[in-house]
């Protein structure tokens, strides 16, 4: 029992980050604009939410940094991508590096770690609900917002004006505009509610999963991001599943431990990056369910 | 006709600029409640532009319009909607991938507006399934969809662009009867189109745009002629002189022998064993209402679906299970019906898009450029066209691109050549320019095949008619022995077409 527990916190804590992510990227390409840059974004988070954090000594503020810091970045990528209708690709590509950039010279002075007591906690009463409870609320409240936030928009998805908003301008822009949806600022919001949660997962790692800065330590998990949302068919619920799936995957090791298999642990380390390129491949054969007019620059 | 004092709508002196191009010049135009007032014009007229304007999609660079004697700014389609202006574009305002009730939900209707929805589709007889999915529905059902949208969010202003285009002759009767009622009710209808029969049918009164500008005006359409508005349209009207015809060759040049296709997907047609021969020197004509298999004849006889192989010959050739590549070399064109996108690639130039078809353009696999410059020029001075073979295809207009096509296709010299409706969307002058050219193929011995839901297409092209009706061929009748009745009973299914026949032939054996 103690054992189940402790490798269902360890899923938790790796498929969080990856939920979050995902999450803004599946509401940003859903309203038709593809942000290849969730790596950086995620890293500008990390950097900006740890070095605020570390000096606040308030793990709130340092996540609302984080979150705050890359949607104002994914606000300059939405408008160049948007409003000044720049090559999507080419343009995520870059973000990439300059939000690592960024992030770099941001957290050039941070501390090694964060000073003592700087935690957010679980929350009291839900972290005793029996299976899933502190997995979920036990350890932070992170985890179980973002599978709060998941749940909420699958509500939402095709029932609120806002979801179908986001449907019509990621599937069809110009009926949208006919139909008197503000198109452009659906997108624009869309991008920075994405750049927001892809913040908030950068921050998670950086002072809940880690905690502490380091260079590069997203470790990939935006691009992870980035296959989830092809993945889950552009939909929130199996969003939800896949980021479990792949995060209980990050944690094949521990799993393997805990059943006692002898395996390399190199090669399970390898699991996620490699299932990533299995669910592409399988993927690519079948675009059901891609918006229309995803990462076509608009109006043509 | 109802004449009320103030109009619905006026428009005085409007003008629109892009670029270089004045696309409406100082165009007045009164609308008034109660009538059906016909739009007509060339391709580039004009008309699109100020649809958009009426739209609220685009800002006029001058003028005014007054709502009811009021002057308005229409700077977005919620003030037009809001106003009461409903405008029901060519290519319809839908998201596909939701559903119709989605759509509406998009669109501002609430639950009780859902309610009167159906209420209206009831009371307007035009059923369209609330929970399917927008891309699962035929042009018709999404026309009805926005149609009744409109008439449920209160339009008192109905502009319609194109609203036939798309529809077999009967669902385009039951619409004018519609547009009819809708007068009759008080609103006013704008109707734009090509089709001057259909003007004369339905419309009180007519306003002809040329070149941006308003160059006639007719108000008693029942002392007008179809002439007239042709006149105005074209500014003058060559004579039509139909060509002389020598008999078909007996020879034949495309034989389907019992070709059959299963339905692909859940809304297609299966296609059920077609028999037919095509003689060298005939253009044979496919009627029918859309939607009854027409796109899977099509896709199953340009090579783009394989079947067996004997079910088709090209001569005594089988080439059922060739491919599109295949089957031009044996000496097959095609015209698909979306000009854009599958007839040509609208990003790359003219004499790219002769490259990708033609034969003997290029040497060890380099292009050989000077021959493809000047097979490009050929193919345009066919058609009078001047453009430089480097310009991109997407920067022709619609009569330009199709004309463009149609003279690739030719210049291949085909011994079949494929066409579905080949001067759909086109302008009066555009589409003589090509049914001449297909007649003049003809008498050079090639066969062609023309699929279309226009009649007056091919009563202009075929020397025979057969009708497709549910994935069925009715025997192909020679233009003498086509009347209307017989006509109207195929293409609602009422008469036993050659499979049914034999069905019933085999059952009695």
């Amino acid at each position: 029992m103690v054992l189940e527990s402790a490798l269902l916190d360890a899923t938790a804590r790796s498929a969080t980050p990856l939920l979050l992510a995902g999450a803004g990227e599946l509401v940003c390409e859903r309203a038709g604009v593809l942000n290849l840059g969730l790596e950086g974004l995620m890293l500008m988070g990390a950097a900006s939410g740890f070095v605020v954090a570390s000096a606040s000594g308030s793990m709130a503020l340092g996540l609302a940094t984080a979150a705050g810091a890359a949607a104002g970045l994914a606000l300059l990528y939405g408008l160049l991508t948007i409003h000044a209708a720049l090559n999507q690709v080419a343009c995520g590509l870059g973000f990439v590096m300059l939000g690592a950039g960024l992030a770099t010279v941001i957290g050039r002075d941070a501390p090694g770690q964060l000073p003592a007591g700087v935690s957010l906690g679980g929350i009291p009463w839900l972290e005793r609900l029996p299976g899933v409870g502190h997995a979920l609320f036990g350890q932070d409240v992170i985890a179980g917002f973002a599978v709060a936030l998941v749940l909420i928009m699958a509500l939402f998805w095709r029932s609120s004006k806002l979801g179908l908003w986001l449907h019509a301008a990621g599937d069809a822009p110009d009926a949208a505009r006919a139909m008197g949806v503000p198109v452009r600022l659906v997108r624009l919001m869309a991008v920075a509610f994405g750049g927001a949660m892809s913040g908030l997962s950068g921050g998670y790692l950086s002072l809940i999963y880690t905690p502490m800065w380091q260079e590069g330590m997203t470790a990939n998990r935006g691009w992870i991001a980035l296959a989830l949302v092809v993945f889950a068919g552009w939909r929130p619920v199996p969003l939800l599943l896949g980021a479990y799936l792949f995060g209980a995957l990050g944690k094949a090791k521990e799993f393997a431990q805990a059943l006692g298999l002898a395996i390399s642990p190199y090669a399970l380390d390898a699991l996620p990056y490699l299932a990533t390129i299995a669910v592409l491949a399988m993927l690519s054969r079948n675009r059901f369910g891609a918006p229309r007019a995803l990462a076509r620059p608009w109006p043509s | 006709m109802a004449e009320a004092a103030v109009p619905l709508l006026s428009i005085r002196g409007l003008r629109k600029i892009y670029g270089q191009t004045v696309a409406n010049d100082h165009i007045d135009l009164t609308i008034a409640a109660g009538e059906v007032h016909a739009l007509l014009g060339e391709n580039g007229a004009g008309k699109s532009t100020l649809v958009k304007i009426l739209a609220g999609l685009t800002r006029p660079d001058g003028g005014t319009l007054h709502w009811r004697g009021e002057p308005v700014h229409l700077d977005s389609p919620k003030t037009a909607r809001r106003l009461g202006i409903a405008v029901v574009l060519q290519h319809f305002a839908l998201c596909p991938g939701l559903t119709v009730q989605e759509n509406l939900r998009l669109a501002g209707l609430d639950r009780p507006d859902l309610q009167r929805f159906k209420t209206q589709a009831a009371r307007y007889g035009l059923p369209v399934p609330l929970d399917s999915c927008v891309m699962h529905l035929s042009a018709s059902e999404r026309q009805r969809l926005e149609l009744l949208r409109c008439l449920t969010q209160e339009a008192q202003l109905l502009v319609l662009d194109e609203p036939t285009a798309m529809l077999g002759p009967a669902e385009s009767r039951t619409f004018m009867t519609l547009m009819r009622q809708l007068a009759a009710e008080g609103r006013a209808v704008v109707l734009i189109t090509h089709k001057l029969q259909e003007v004369l049918e339905v419309a009180d009164v007519a306003t002809v745009l040329r070149r941006g500008r308003v160059v006639g005006r007719l108000t008693d359409l029942d002392a007008a002629n179809a002439r007239d508005l042709a006149t105005m349209m074209v500014g003058d009207l060559p004579q039509l002189q139909p060509a002389p015809r020598t008999p078909p060759r007996q020879l034949p040049a495309l034989t389907m022998h019992r070709l059959s296709t299963a339905a692909h997907r859940d809304h297609g047609v299966a296609l059920q064993e077609l028999s037919l021969t095509v003689r060298r020197g005939e253009i044979l004509g496919i009627a029918g209402v859309a939607g009854n298999g027409q796109e899977e004849l099509l896709a199953v006889l340009s090579g783009l679906q394989r079947t067996s192989p004997a079910s088709l010959l090209l001569e005594d050739e089988p080439c059922g299970h060739l491919g599109v590549a295949a089957r031009r070399t044996l000496g097959l064109a095609y015209v698909p019906s979306d000009r854009l996108g599958v007839g040509t690639v609208p990003s790359m130039t003219l004499a790219e898009n002769v490259l990708l078809t033609a034969s003997g353009m290029s040497q060890l696999g380099w292009v050989r450029h000077g021959r493809l410059a000047v097979r490009t020029r050929e193919i345009l001075a066919h058609f009078h066209l001047h453009q430089p073979p480097q310009t991109r295809l997407a920067d022709l207009s619609g009569g330009m691109a199709q004309r463009f096509l149609v003279g690739r296709e030719i210049s291949a010299q085909p011994k079949v050549l494929l066409a579905a409706h080949p001067t759909w969307g086109v302008d009066v002058r555009c589409a003589q320019d090509i049914i001449a050219a297909l007649l003049e193929l003809r008498a050079k011995g090639c066969a062609v095949v023309v699929v279309s839901e226009d009649l007056d297409e091919l009563f202009a092209l075929a020397d025979r008619l057969a009708v497709l009706y549910r994935g069925q061929l009715s025997p192909a009748w020679p233009m003498a022995e086509v009347d209307e009745h017989r006509l109207a009973q195929a293409m609602a299914g009422l008469a036993p077409t050659a499979g049914i026949a034999e069905h019933h032939a085999l059952a009695a054996g």
